[in-house]
C-alpha cells in the first residue's frame, strides 16, 4: 500500500545538472577550463565547448597525463575541472592527484561521474564504491558527495571560491530536490534536515533522500530521528555531528559507499575520541559488489528507505 | 669565455654534490653527475630566471622531472644564489628543504616530483596556458632515460604535438644506466629520435657532458614553429669521477670519506682535462 506520507523522489543525471551550472560558472569566471579524456559529452560538457572551445582542452584515453595537465594548469593560475569517470578519475590518476594536485594543494576540481553504484550493471571496474576511501588519505582534498541537484550545483560553484582540490562524485540518480528547510551549501558545513531526539541519521549522496523517507517511516514507529545531510565528507563538519551524537547517542551513516573508509568511518573517526555514542555504518560491505539494475542493487545491500528503516529501528531498540 | 665559465661551475657543482655526499650520506650520484652539465648550462645561460625572486612572473620553467638528480639541482640552484650555502649541508637530515626527492618548500623548486613520469604532463599543461596567452616564456624538463619507459610520458608526448607546445623543451638524460641495470636489457626504449620524430617532435642528439654542445642546443631551442622540442643528450653516468664513470652501483652511492676525497681529486683532474680540450 502506497504511504502518501511519503517524499517523491525525482531523480535527474547529474551531467544534465552540470550542462548549465559549468557555462553558468564559466560566464562568471574566466579562469575555468576543462579538461576531458574522451569524456565531456558524457560530463555534460558539450555547452561549455560550443560556448568556449578555447577554454576546452582534449587529452583523450590518458587519464593520467590528463589529470596532471590540469595540474600545471593550476599552477599558471587556471581553475581546471578534470571530469571523467570516477574510478578512472580518481584511482587511474590517484598518484597524480596525490603528488601533482593534493601536495602543493593546487585548484583542480576533480568530477567523478558515474559515482557510487550508478554504473550498476557496467560491471566492477566502473562501479565506485571505494573511490571516497582511497581519496580520504589526502590532505588538502575536499570530497562531496551531493545529496540532490542543488547541492551539485552549488558545491561546482563554490569549488572555485576556496583553495585548493576538491573532488564532487557525480551520480547518475541524483533525487532533484530534497527538503532542506532553506538550509544554505557551505562546503564543509552539514546541514540538519530535521531534528530529532533518538538516533541520528548521517548520510551523503542519494541517500540523504532515502533516510528523509526513511524517517517518515521511523516515526509512525515511534522513533524521532535526526537526519544530518553530510554532503562534505572532507573535511568532516566535526562540530555538528558531535552535538547531534551528544544529544542522540545514537548514530546511523548512509552512504552510497563501501562501509570501509567512508563516510561511516569518517565519523567512527571523530566519535571514538570525542563521544560515547553507538555507531552502525550502513552501505557496502566492501569495493565488491553484485551487479545488476540500480535499485535492485540498493535493495539487495538494504539501501532503500524502507530497508534502511528497517535497521535504524533494530538499532535503536538494541540494548 | 662564456664555455670556460660554465665549465667551472659544472665542475664547482659536482664537488659540491661529492662535499654533502661525505658530509649527509647516500645520493643518486651516478644521474646526478650525467646531468649536470645540462642543469649549469640551463641555469647559467639559458633560463630566464632570477634567484632573488624565485617567483618572478616573466621566468622560464624549469620542471625536473627524473627528480632523483635533485642533489645535482640543489648544488646548482643555491650556487645561482637560490638559497643560503647552509641548507646544503642539510641533506636528507632531520626536518632538511632538501631530500633525496624535493619538496615544495625550496626556492626555485616549481613542482616536486620523485615519482617517475609526472613532470613532462605537468610542463604540457604550464607551457599549454603559456602558449594561449602568447607569452613568450619557455618551459624546460629534464627526464631520464629510464623514465622513458613510464606510458605516462608518452601520454604526454602525444598530447605536446597536438597542443603544438613549440615553448616545450624535453631533454633526456641517456646515460645507458638505470637503477637495476642497463637499459637496453632492463627495457629497450631506444632509438629516441624516430621514435620522438614519429609522435611529432623535433629532435636533436647531443654529446649531454659537452657544455658547448649543451649550450648551443638549448640556445637555439626550439627548433620549428609549432613543434615541441626534444634534446637527446647522451651523457655518462657518474660523469667526472674515473670510478664512478658508467657502473651501475653508483647509482644510489653510500660513500665514505676516503672515496669522496678520491672522487674530488678526479673531479679536479677532469676540470682540467675539459678546460684545455676548450682552450682559452
Amino acid at each position: 500500500m502506497e504511504n502518501n506520507n511519503l517524499e517523491k523522489i525525482i531523480t535527474i543525471n547529474a551531467a544534465k545538472v552540470f550542462e548549465d551550472v559549468f557555462v553558468e560558472l564559466a560566464e562568471r569566471n574566466r579562469e575555468v577550463v576543462f579538461i576531458s579524456a574522451d569524456s565531456y559529452i558524457g560530463a555534460g560538457a558539450k555547452k561549455f565547448k560550443e560556448r568556449y572551445p578555447e577554454r576546452f582542452f582534449e587529452f583523450g584515453i590518458a587519464e593520467q597525463n590528463a589529470c596532471s595537465h590540469a595540474a600545471g594548469m593550476a599552477f599558471m593560475g587556471k581553475k581546471p575541472f578534470f571530469c571523467t569517470i570516477a574510478t578512472f578519475a580518481t584511482m587511474r590518476c590517484f598518484e597524480q592527484i596525490r603528488n601533482d594536485i593534493a601536495r602543493p594543494n593546487l585548484n583542480v576540481v576533480i568530477i567523478g561521474r558515474g559515482a557510487g553504484m550508478s554504473y550498476s550493471i557496467q560491471g566492477p571496474t566502473h562501479v565506485s564504491i571505494d573511490d571516497i576511501g582511497v581519496l580520504r588519505n589526502l590532505k588538502n582534498l575536499t570530497i562531496i558527495d551531493p545529496a540532490d541537484s542543488l547541492d551539485f550545483k552549488n558545491a561546482i560553484l563554490e569549488s572555485v571560491k576556496i583553495s585548493g582540490p576538491v573532488y564532487i562524485r557525480a551520480h547518475k540518480k541524483l533525487p532533484l530536490k530534497i527538503i532542506r528547510n532553506k538550509l544554505k551549501f557551505r562546503i564543509g558545513k552539514g546541514q540538519l534536515i530535521k531534528e530529532g531526539n533518538d538516533v541520528t541519521i548521517v548520510a551523503c549522496g542519494p541517500m540523504v533522500s532515502k533516510s528523509i523517507n526513511s524517517s517518515i517511516l521511523l516515526k509512525e514507529r515511534k522513533i524521532d530521528s535526526e537526519i544530518i545531510n553530510l554532503h562534505t565528507i572532507k573535511p568532516l563538519d566535526r562540530e555538528l555531528i558531535l552535538k547531534s551524537a551528544k544529544k542522540t547517542k545514537k548514530i546511523v551513516s548512509i552512504e552510497e559507499h563501501s562501509i570501509i573508509n567512508g563516510l561511516g568511518s569518517g565519523i567512527a573517526d571523530v566519535l571514538s575520541e570525542n563521544c560515547n555514542a553507538r555507531l552502525l555504518k550502513i552501505g557496502f560491505d566492501s569495493n565488491i559488489a553484485i551487479e545488476g539494475p540500480y535499485d535492485d542493487v540498493l535493495s539487495y545491500y538494504g539501501l532503500q528507505y524502507d530497508e534502511i528503516a528497517v535497521q535504524v529501528e533494530e538499532f535503536v531498540n538494541m540494548n | 669565455m662564456i664555455i670556460r665559465n660554465l665549465i667551472n661551475k659544472s665542475y664547482n657543482n659536482r664537488i659540491r654534490v661529492v662535499e654533502i655526499m661525505k658530509k649527509c650520506g647516500v645520493a643518486h650520484v651516478g644521474g646526478a653527475l650525467s646531468s649536470l652539465d645540462i642543469l649549469t648550462v640551463l641555469y647559467g645561460e639559458i633560463l630566464k630566471h632570477n634567484p632573488k625572486d624565485p617567483k618572478w612572473e616573466n621566468r622560464d620553467i624549469f620542471i625536473l622531472s627524473a627528480a632523483h638528480k635533485a642533489i645535482a639541482l640543489y648544488t646548482v640552484l643555491q650556487s645561482e644564489g637560490y638559497f643560503d650555502e647552509k641548507i646544503l649541508w642539510t641533506y636528507n637530515q632531520m626536518g632538511t628543504k632538501i631530500p633525496t626527492h624535493p619538496n615544495n618548500e625550496l626556492p626555485g623548486i616549481e613542482f616536486a616530483l620523485g615519482s617517475l613520469g609526472h613532470g613532462l604532463s605537468v610542463a604540457g599543461g604550464i607551457a599549454i596556458v603559456l602558449k594561449r596567452e602568447t607569452s613568450n616564456r619557455k618551459v624546460y624538463v629534464l627526464l631520464g632515460e629510464g623514465e622513458m619507459a613510464e606510458g605516462s610520458v608518452w601520454e604526454a608526448i602525444m598530447s605536446a604535438a597536438k597542443y603544438r607546445l613549440d615553448n616545450l623543451i624535453a631533454i633526456i638524460d641517456v646515460n645507458g644506466l638505470q637503477a637495476e641495470g642497463y637499459t637496453k636489457e632492463v627495457m629497450p626504449i631506444e632509438p629516441f629520435e624516430d621514435k620522438l620524430a614519429s609522435f611529432g617532435w623535433i629532435t636533436k642528439k647531443i654529446n649531454g657532458n659537452d657544455i658547448k654542445q649543451i649550450y648551443i642546443a638549448l640556445s637555439s631551442a626550439p627548433y620549428r614553429k609549432d613543434q615541441p622540442t626534444c634534446i637527446i643528450a647522451n651523457t655518462i653516468k657518474g660523469k667526472g669521477i674515473y670510478f664512478a664513470e658508467s657502473k651501475i652501483e653508483y647509482h644510489n652511492w653510500v660513500p665514505n670519506e676516503k672515496s669522496c676525497d678520491e672522487a674530488i681529486i678526479s673531479i679536479e683532474k677532469n676540470r682540467k682535462k675539459e678546460l684545455e680540450k676548450v682552450g682559452k
